[in-house]
């Protein structure tokens, strides 16, 4: 088996290599500091899709003397031919003084991989103007002899890239703009045809790897889109049908017996929901985002706090549009069962009966009700979820919690920002929408393996990025 | 790779690979750093096959011990009358064939797309022996094990057990007659004639007629006893063949079928779970290295809180510098911007007074080792002067540059303009 294609990512401190690296090899435990000079040591990640190592990027500590080091370097090597070996020396004979007094220790250690044959992406930051202090060490890059890009990261705002791309053209066969903070699959095939083109420079590589990259890529989006949604279609079948119940031992108690049911329902709700949220964060690779900060805005509403209903759910008017639809298609139904002899009165019927039903919009999700037992007791209930509406809510915050998490980079160490918005039905046709309230409305009672996967089929289209 | 590792797992069976695949879940699903991969392979290797094997058979062996139990207590009789055959039929042939029958036409609805597989609701006790064990022994969180794929598996092992149950039923049937003399009879209130009750057998024993034929009417007929006469008359009647037959063709073959096709149906479901779940992507991903401790970022607290100037004012005799870049027109020099020689060279000719010595640098710059060096080659210690021109300030690069002085014990001034004597640098 080939070793992976390796490209050590080096250039000034504090310029986002390390953002870089984490962005591209999807790794969101890669610890980013916004201090200048804490990486001290090289170390190597890689882009792990399904077990296949595909590429290898190093992390490396920036340049801390490139002068001194290019100056050096200059006296040993007169010519041309001899400067990559007088980078050798160099590294050979500062080694041991490095590991004392750490002299050149940075420049060893990120010098040493492209040595040991890595490619070089070179990192600079696109906010802030060239000037002539990183000339040596583009130099010493170019000494190297290895495959190179450059990557203009724009920290905070790319009004001096052109700048750079005049400048880093003159060291490097490749400059590309790249923000880390902003990971789409379509900056990162980008990112591949860049490595793809640099690579075509080095022969050891050739271009059917970076196509199996890409193809390797693309399988596993898509791999993660069914995954997400078979995890939200589980999770909405599990919330909908959710009941509980408890023994009325004594009229008395009916009110604390309410109470104490309705938050044990809602907290149940809740740990689904947790429970989703976790599984989602598995499958986009985002398993640290739990570990060291709150993983949601501060400002996003609590499920049950209907106030914010709106934000998730559906509008009142689509509400009673989309049940009076189911309606009159359940009653069409009918008026074909019987030849059409009912005068279409079952689809009439059957629209207003829908429109009616989509008074539950007031309903509360956690509406109790009390059942008798057979012995003479009561018993208090409280679910499956009848209420179309609260149904749309879980389904539009599980969307957003996704759409949220394929935008959130894996460089970004900042909490998880959930935007608003419920427009996730413009996605399915008139006919496909009247379908998706059925089936929740189903979700109640449970669903049949067909119905559980077209809900899965419509949620990967619910949610598909456009 | 993940898709060789789900087809090692289907490949393990709905029973072992189940439960493995459960573990694996379960992991999971707890915090991503306790799932590692030394565990996945260590479940890989089949360890949990192992641990699972004894507990798993206990419904198996219990359904061997009922069934058993039930035919002794069915064959047992005074002597005073013999064993009625209805009752042995009823027991062992027809009460299983109409549950296993209903079970079928539930799955047969569920495959049509009328009904929910759901978890069965008469062998609850089971059923949440099961989820028990599974949660006991094997650590596995109760959320994991949910879903299709859950419940027919639920209803596999309850096939399982039935089978279990009927073949104890016919092990003690066939060992009771081998050490005891049973005498079978037939009795009833309504049928009395023992034609109807021939023409029944005809039809019943069908399935075996091609082995042993139908219970003649002599056979019939000599059989019926009535509760004042004796058991000993009809002693010997043979219709031990046909009941064991009854007992497998009715009792057993239609559950072993039942059984095979949930086989069936549970792999079909487990394939596709494992096919559209995480799990596996998600060990991978715990074995990712972390950063190392070098890379750990100072606290915040140490660094004190940035007090910047409007204006910093140098004294008349002030040296100032620049690095790098000409920050300031009143600087005397602007060092790092040519060779490192040329820098060297510079020190070395320049006369420095007694007056203080500043550097200015600009947040747009990082603190760098070289920077470091040339401090050290000024004939006395400086104070660095940070300009700040951007609003806001760039709060990295100023963290960075006290990161920095921290670290050197240089004194650092913060400030949005130089001045001299008043005189503006700008």
């Amino acid at each position: 088996m080939n070793s992976p294609i390796t490209f050590a990512v080096v250039g000034h401190p504090n310029k986002g290599k390390s953002s870089v690296v984490a962005a591209l090899t999807r790794q969101d435990q890669i610890a980013i500091s916004e201090i200048s000079g804490t990486t001290t040591e090289a170390q190597a990640f890689s882009l792990n899709l399904n077990g296949e190592t595909l590429y290898t990027l190093i992390d490396t500590p920036g340049f801390q003397r490139p002068r001194q080091m290019l100056e050096q370097v200059t006296q040993n090597a007169p010519t041309a031919a001899e400067r990559k070996a007088a980078i050798e020396s160099f590294i050979q004979t500062n080694k041991e003084g490095a590991a004392t007094d750490g002299r050149f220790k940075d420049e060893i250690e990120l010098l040493a991989p492209i040595l040991d044959g890595a490619n070089i992406i070179y990192v600079v930051d696109g906010s802030v103007p060239y000037t002539p202090e990183y000339e040596a060490e583009m130099t010493l890059l170019q000494w190297t002899g290895a495959a190179r890009m450059a990557l203009i990261n724009p920290i905070r705002g790319t009004q001096y890239t052109e700048q750079w791309q005049a400048a880093l053209g003159q060291y490097f066969s490749v400059v590309h703009v790249f923000n880390p903070m902003q990971s789409s699959l379509e900056q990162h095939l980008a990112i591949l045809k860049a490595f793809e083109a640099i690579s075509h420079t080095n022969s050891s590589k050739g271009s059917n790897s970076y196509q199996h990259i890409r193809a390797q890529l693309l399988t596993f989006a898509k791999q993660q889109e069914q995954q997400a949604a078979v995890a939200i279609a589980q999770f909405l079948q599990q919330s909908l049908g959710l009941e509980q119940s408890a023994p009325l031992p004594n009229e008395q108690l009916e009110h604390s017996i309410k109470q104490g049911l309705q938050a044990r329902y809602k907290s149940a709700i809740n740990e689904l929901e947790a429970a989703l949220h976790q599984a989602l964060n598995a499958i986009y690779q985002h398993s640290h985002l739990n570990s060291e900060h709150a993983p949601l805005d501060i400002d996003y509403p609590e499920l049950f706090d209907q106030d914010y209903w709106y934000i998730f759910g559906l509008s009142r008017g689509k509400l009673i549009t989309l049940s009076a639809s189911g309606g009159a298609v359940a009653g069409a139904a009918l008026d074909i069962a019987v030849g059409g002899t009912s005068l279409l009165m079952g689809s009439l019927l059957g629209g207003i009966s829908g429109a009616a039903a989509s008074t539950w919009l007031s309903q509360e999700p956690d509406k109790v009700s009390i059942k008798n037992l057979p012995l003479g007791g009561k018993k208090i209930t409280i679910g499956p979820v009848k209420n179309l509406q609260f149904a749309f809510v879980l389904l539009g915050r599980a969307l957003n919690y996704r759409h949220a998490l394929i935008q959130h980079s894996h460089a970004s160490r900042e909490r998880l920002h959930i935007t608003e918005g419920n427009e996730w039905l413009a996605n399915l046709g008139k006919k496909d929408q009247v379908q998706l309230s059925q089936l929740l409305i189903k979700c109640a009672k449970g669903l049949s393996e067909a119905d559980s996967e077209k809900l899965q089929q419509y949620i990967s289209q619910l949610g598909a990025e456009s | 790779m993940t898709d060789s590792i789900r087809q090692a797992f289907s490949k393990l069976g709905v029973t072992q690979g189940y439960v493995a695949w459960l573990l694996l879940k379960s992991a999971a699903s707890r915090p991503a750093t306790t799932a590692q991969r030394a565990d996945f392979d260590q479940w890989f290797d089949g360890l949990p096959a192992a641990n699972i094997s004894f507990w798993l058979l206990a419904p198996q062996a219990l359904g061997l011990i009922l069934g058993a139990g039930a035919m002794s207590g069915a064959l047992s009789y005074s002597g005073q009358a013999p064993v009625n055959l209805w009752v042995i039929l009823l027991l062992f042939a027809l009460l299983p064939l109409v549950l296993t029958l209903i079970t079928a036409i539930k799955l047969i609805a569920h495959a049509f797309g009328k009904q929910t597989v759901n978890q069965p609701n008469a062998p609850t006790l089971i059923t949440r022996w099961l989820q028990k064990q599974l949660s006991k022994r094997l650590c596995i969180t109760p959320q994991v094990f949910t879903g299709q794929t859950a419940n027919y598996w639920l209803l596999f092992r309850i096939q399982a057990m039935g089978i279990a149950l009927q073949t104890g039923a016919m092990i003690a049937f066939v060992a009771i007659l081998l050490f005891k003399d049973v005498a079978f009879g037939w009795s009833s209130t309504l049928i009395k004639s023992p034609e109807s009750v021939t023409a029944f057998f005809n039809y019943f024993s069908l399935p075996w007629q091609s082995l042993l034929g139908a219970p003649s009417e002599e056979l019939i007929t000599q059989s019926q006893f009535f509760y004042h006469q004796g058991a000993n008359a009809i002693a010997n009647a043979p219709w031990w063949p046909h009941l064991l037959f009854a007992l497998f063709f009715y009792g057993l073959v239609p559950r072993i079928l039942l059984w095979h096709w949930l086989s069936i149906m549970t792999a079909k479901r487990f394939k596709h779970e494992i096919n559209s779940s995480s799990v596996i992507s998600q060990m991978f991903n715990a074995e990712q290295p972390s950063s190392h401790a070098a890379k750990l970022p100072p606290q915040n607290e140490t660094l004190p809180k940035p007090e910047i100037q409007s204006d910093f004012s140098l004294a008349s005799n002030d040296q100032l510098l620049n690095w790098q870049q000409p920050h300031s027109s009143l600087a005397l020099h602007t060092l790092g911007s040519e060779r490192w020689q040329d820098d060297e060279q510079w020190l070395q000719n320049f006369t420095f007074s007694e007056a203080p010595i500043y550097v200015a640098v600009s947040e747009e710059q990082t603190p760098t080792a070289e920077l470091s060096d040339i401090l050290a080659l000024l004939p006395k210690p400086s104070t660095l002067v940070l300009t700040i021109k951007n609003k806001p300030p760039i709060s990295s690069s100023i963290r960075s540059w006290q990161y920095f002085t921290n670290e050197n014990n240089y004194p650092l001034i913060l400030t949005q303009n130089i001045s001299k004597q008043g005189v503006s640098d700008e």
